[in-house]
């Protein structure tokens, strides 16, 4: 016998003993005397949740066996699925959406000291020079939408979009700025909207994940990987984040050597004995640990069948405007209507890079700016056509924006001008948009003032987006809840108003 | 003096529960072991018409007021003054003749007297609906609101104005009562105003009475609605100030006045008056249980039925895992009929379903949207879907189906849409399908974006000081 399996021994009888002396008498009774009363605890306390701070009556039954079966809306749903474009980085409002002349005629002239007064940016500094719209803007469609000349394609399709046009925030730095429009807190630690949604309806396709995440722009949103992350949720909530080139899930194939049956009963071997495992110890987290193997498993087969967009017709691939083998937004974009199709829950897409400070080039709002918006235009535009012609636009929900606006003033960094136009972060107005599932079509909502500097009317903000989309989800976003650390928590939090206004 | 009067509602307590316990006390007398009660009996009928005295006297200040309904107010004081006179003489009788067979005939008479006057106290303090179930109901409320569906065609005063103030001010400033002498319901009298002036001048908001009581901080005392009550919405006052400063005109249509662009998003939203029932095509009322045992089986074969919201028995049944589930889809459908009251919503799409499997589903007469894309069906399977009528959305993409068996459907008339694309419906046939649905949204997709030399063009920085700066 080796000095380690000695050791082992050792540890071992040490924790048997530890158990044993668990048992006594003294035990015995202190558990008789304490444990009354616990128990008389434990029937008083759920009263208190479900009627005074529990879910409204029907709570959501998290079965740890199937953490991922379909479950119901609080009410009928409109969208039975999410498309989330999130352009990270904040595209500026000022040269797609939010159409300002007066800024025209301010361009070049120093900004009022009533605009600076009280007022905090992540860049500029001292007194900044207005910037007029960088673009020409025309109005499209029935409904007159304005949208300038860096969105050609989109413009064609203005009578299927909703704008926001006074969306506000209170966060200027990308991280927390992202955290707060996609988990409802601008510090760490909450469920991103995905995780909440696939917490709360499950997902129709048990062969592939509930909610999935996909990037672009080379680059990951500043907050990382928490945008989609579960929080307090079961990590079987959190986005999966796949990918459009090579293998769609790191380490989906079964290394070489391995066959599909030999992969079955390893898994069927390890699932064996967490069962045993939890005939012990009777934890749910164990049933959970099962399912995902299981899952895992299938989802070798129809994820990389699923992810595979070269079955797509040549049509689609010219429509969508896809790079076959690259990683881009375009193949993102394809994908996701792809996956909506086969019945995942949500999909979260993230393009980095628009962030237009005008500190180099490519980030500059007359140059970096407009070939970001060449490279996504096409396939959103794409996207919205293909959802509609298939009938999905029905009950998908399309969401288009950033996680803050634009400045009206030119960026000086540090007091100097920049060596490119630039617009810093901006919080009191931005514009987002939205298509699909019961959203009003060729509308817009909300107003900015003539430069574009504040909201004038229909003032919303990342609460009201996101009661809005639960609420076409079906859910109430007051009482859709999940306890933690002894109270519940909302997506978002004590906020948020259900936008009726863009509803049909 | 006259601030006694508004003692009366608190006074008024005192006779009703004074003169109430007499004669409770005078029926437990009656029994021989609360018999030593009787003498207790006038005592507190004396007490009653006291604080009745009292209360005549403080309700008659109060009435001078004027800010009650007249008729109501004239019962109740003469009503109220009886039973004071009633209950004096019920005393001097008892007192004088002891208890007999008159003296329980009066003393009826004296209950069936506080029961009415108290009640139409209540009605004034009140409002006559106070007793009415559910809260109360705005005593206007038999007018009924129908749907604005363009607000600009709306009257800006009968179907956006009066509601509000219908809602919000009638209750006290209405038909029944008027206080501060101001009576709402009336043109004439709304425009007039007043114990205090008018309240309302056509052409500056901001400087109307009504507006600025609006405004004012809710703890105000002058804040109006006071403060326990429901208060006004921003959009409200919004359009209630708009309407004013525009003239405050009672005949005009929205479209007819001028329409700043701070008022558009609270026009807007008055359009869009029941959003809640349209955000989805199941119905509002509700339906029996589906059988639990067609569900089961439907379950096993691999379709997911799922109700469509908690305590909901509306059903979506979605087919598509079945055929992965190892069953046949032309075997499944033909169980669905036993769900055919509660079935909404139906996914068959790109299974093996076929012409004869539309005629289980045809029978399935509560459906709303149906799914059907990407299936074997073709023409002569549509005809069985004729009876569908409650369909809203179909879905037909890349099946085999062509104008002729579209246009078979064309009595669906509640058909919202119908989805096309990759079908043998092409343009040709747009106008012949238009005719036949002229309220539904077809799309036949196919669509194509134009290749513009911007895809894939790359701006790039101009170079430092060279004429492409600007």
């Amino acid at each position: 016998m080796t000095q380690k399996e000695l050791y082992n021994q050792r540890l071992l009888r040490e924790a048997e003993a530890a158990v044993a002396r668990r048992g006594t008498r003294r035990h015995f009774l202190q558990d008789c005397a304490m444990g009354f009363g616990a128990l008389a605890l434990g029937s008083l306390l759920p009263s208190c949740h479900s009627s005074s701070m529990g879910t409204g009556g029907n709570p959501i039954v998290f079965d740890p066996a199937h953490p991922l079966a379909p479950r119901l809306p609080m009410f009928p749903a409109r969208a039975k699925r999410v498309i989330y474009l999130h352009m990270a980085g904040a595209p500026s409002q000022l040269e797609l959406f939010d159409y300002k002349p007066a800024l025209e005629k301010l361009d070049g002239q120093n900004c009022p000291a009533s605009l600076l007064e009280g007022k905090r940016f992540a860049f500029i500094r001292g007194v900044p020079k207005m910037l007029g719209p960088q673009a020409r803007f025309a109005q499209h469609g029935q409904s007159g939408a304005w949208i300038s000349e860096n969105m050609p394609h989109l413009a064609t399709i203005a009578d299927e979009l909703c704008f926001l046009k006074a969306v506000t925030t209170d966060q200027f730095n990308h991280a927390p700025a992202q955290l707060l429009v996609q988990t409802g807190s601008p510090r760490l630690g909450r469920p991103s909207m995905g995780s909440w949604v696939t917490y709360g309806l499950g997902t129709e396709n048990q062969n592939l994940p509930g909610f999935v995440v996909l990037t672009s722009g080379g680059k990951f949103p500043d907050a990382g990987k928490s945008v989609w992350g579960s929080g307090f949720l079961p990590s079987v909530y959190q986005g999966v984040q796949c990918r459009s080139e090579g293998d769609p899930v790191l380490f989906i194939k079964d290394p070489a050597g391995m066959s599909r049956d030999l992969r079955k009963a390893s898994i069927d071997a390890i699932n064996a004995v967490n069962a045993e495992e939890y005939k012990d110890y009777g934890d749910p987290e164990i049933l959970s640990r099962i399912s995902q193997y299981e899952m895992a498993f299938k989802m070798q087969l129809s994820v990389p069948e699923t992810m595979n967009i070269n079955d797509e017709p040549a049509y689609i691939h010219e429509l969508y405007g896809t790079q076959p083998g690259k990683a881009c937004f375009a193949n993102n974009i394809l994908l996701a209507r792809k996956l909506v199709e086969k019945g995942v829950r949500f999909v979260q897409l993230f393009d980095w890079g628009w962030d237009s400070h005008g500190t180099e080039a490519s980030l500059a709002i007359d140059v970096g700016f407009i070939n970001k918006c060449r490279q996504v235009d096409r396939s959103i535009t794409a996207l919205i056509l293909d959802l509609k012609q298939r009938g999905l636009l029905e009950d998908t929900l399309v969401i288009w924006g950033g996680e803050f606006g634009r400045t009206p003033m030119m960026e000086n960094r540090e007091g100097k001008p920049n060596p490119f136009k630039g617009r810093d972060h901006h919080t009191d107005a931005f514009t987002i948009f939205m298509a699909g599932a019961g959203v009003k079509k060729g509308f817009s909502y909300g107003e900015t003032d003539e430069i574009g500097y504040s909201a004038i009317s229909g003032k919303t903000t990342a609460f009201d987006v996101q009661a809005t989309i639960l609420q076409q989800l079906g859910f109430d976003h007051e009482k859709f809840t999940y306890v933690f650390e002894g109270r519940p928590f909302r997506l978002t939090d004590v906020f948020g108003k259900v936008i009726e206004d863009i509803l049909v | 003096m006259r601030w006694i009067a508004h003692f009366h509602p608190v006074i008024v307590h005192l006779p009703i529960g004074m003169l109430l316990a007499a004669l409770l006390l005078q029926v437990l007398s009656g029994r021989p072991a609360y018999a030593a009660l009787r003498p207790a009996v006038p005592v507190v009928l004396l007490a009653g018409a006291v604080s009745a005295i009292a209360s005549c006297v403080t309700g008659w200040l109060l009435a001078a007021d004027g800010d009650y309904e007249e008729s109501l107010v004239a019962w109740h004081r003469w009503l109220g003054i009886s039973l004071t006179l009633l209950s004096l003489v019920v005393y001097w009788r008892v007192r004088r003749r002891g208890f007999d067979r008159m003296h329980t005939l009066l003393s009826l008479g004296l209950l069936a007297l506080v029961v009415v006057t108290g009640h139409l106290g209540g009605s004034l303090t009140h409002g006559s609906d106070y007793l009415a179930v559910g809260g109360s109901a705005s005593p206007a409320s038999a007018e009924v609101d129908s749907p604005i569906v363009n607000v600009q065609a709306a009257k800006a005063y009968a179907e956006i104005v009066r509601p509000i103030l219908r809602d919000n001010c009638f209750s006290c400033h209405g038909a029944t009562r008027q206080k501060g002498g101001l009576r709402m319901d009336e043109t004439a009298a709304l425009m007039k105003g007043g114990k205090d002036g008018v309240v309302i001048e056509p052409g500056n908001g901001s400087g109307s009475e009504l507006i600025k009581r609006l405004l004012l901080p809710e703890e105000e005392e002058h804040h109006m609605p006071p403060k326990q009550k429901k208060q006004l919405t921003e959009r409200q006052i919004a359009l209630l100030h708009w309407w004013i400063d525009q003239g405050a005109d009672f005949t005009r249509r929205v479209a007819e006045l001028k329409q700043p662009d701070s008022v558009r998003p609270a026009l807007l939203a008055v359009q869009s008056v029941h959003p809640r029932t349209m955000v989805s095509d199941v119905p509002s009322d509700a339906v029996e249980a589906p059988d639990r045992r067609a569900v089961e089986a439907l379950r096993a074969k691999g379709v997911l039925v799922m109700p469509v919201a908690q305590n909901s028995n509306w059903l979506d049944a979605d087919l598509s895992g079945a055929a992965a589930a190892g069953s046949k889809v032309q075997e499944v459908v033909v169980l669905l009929s036993a769900l055919k009251k509660q079935l909404l919503s139906l996914r068959v799409d790109h299974t093996d379903v076929g012409d004869s499997g539309l005629a289980a589903i045809g029978q399935c007469v509560a459906l709303r949207s149906l799914d059907l894309a990407g299936t074997r069906i073709t023409d002569a399977g549509l005809a069985a879907l004729r009876g569908l009528r409650e369909l809203r959305v179909l879905n037909l993409v890349g099946t085999g189906v062509s104008v002729a068996g579209v246009e078979g459907l064309k009595r669906l008339t509640k058909l919202r849409a119908i989805y096309l694309y990759g079908t043998k419906v092409g343009h040709e046939d747009w106008t012949a399908l238009k005719k036949a649905f002229p309220k539904t949204m077809l799309d036949t997709g196919g669509y194509s974006l134009p290749v513009l030399a911007t895809d894939t063009a790359v701006v790039r920085a101009p170079a430092p000081g060279g004429p492409g700066k600007k």
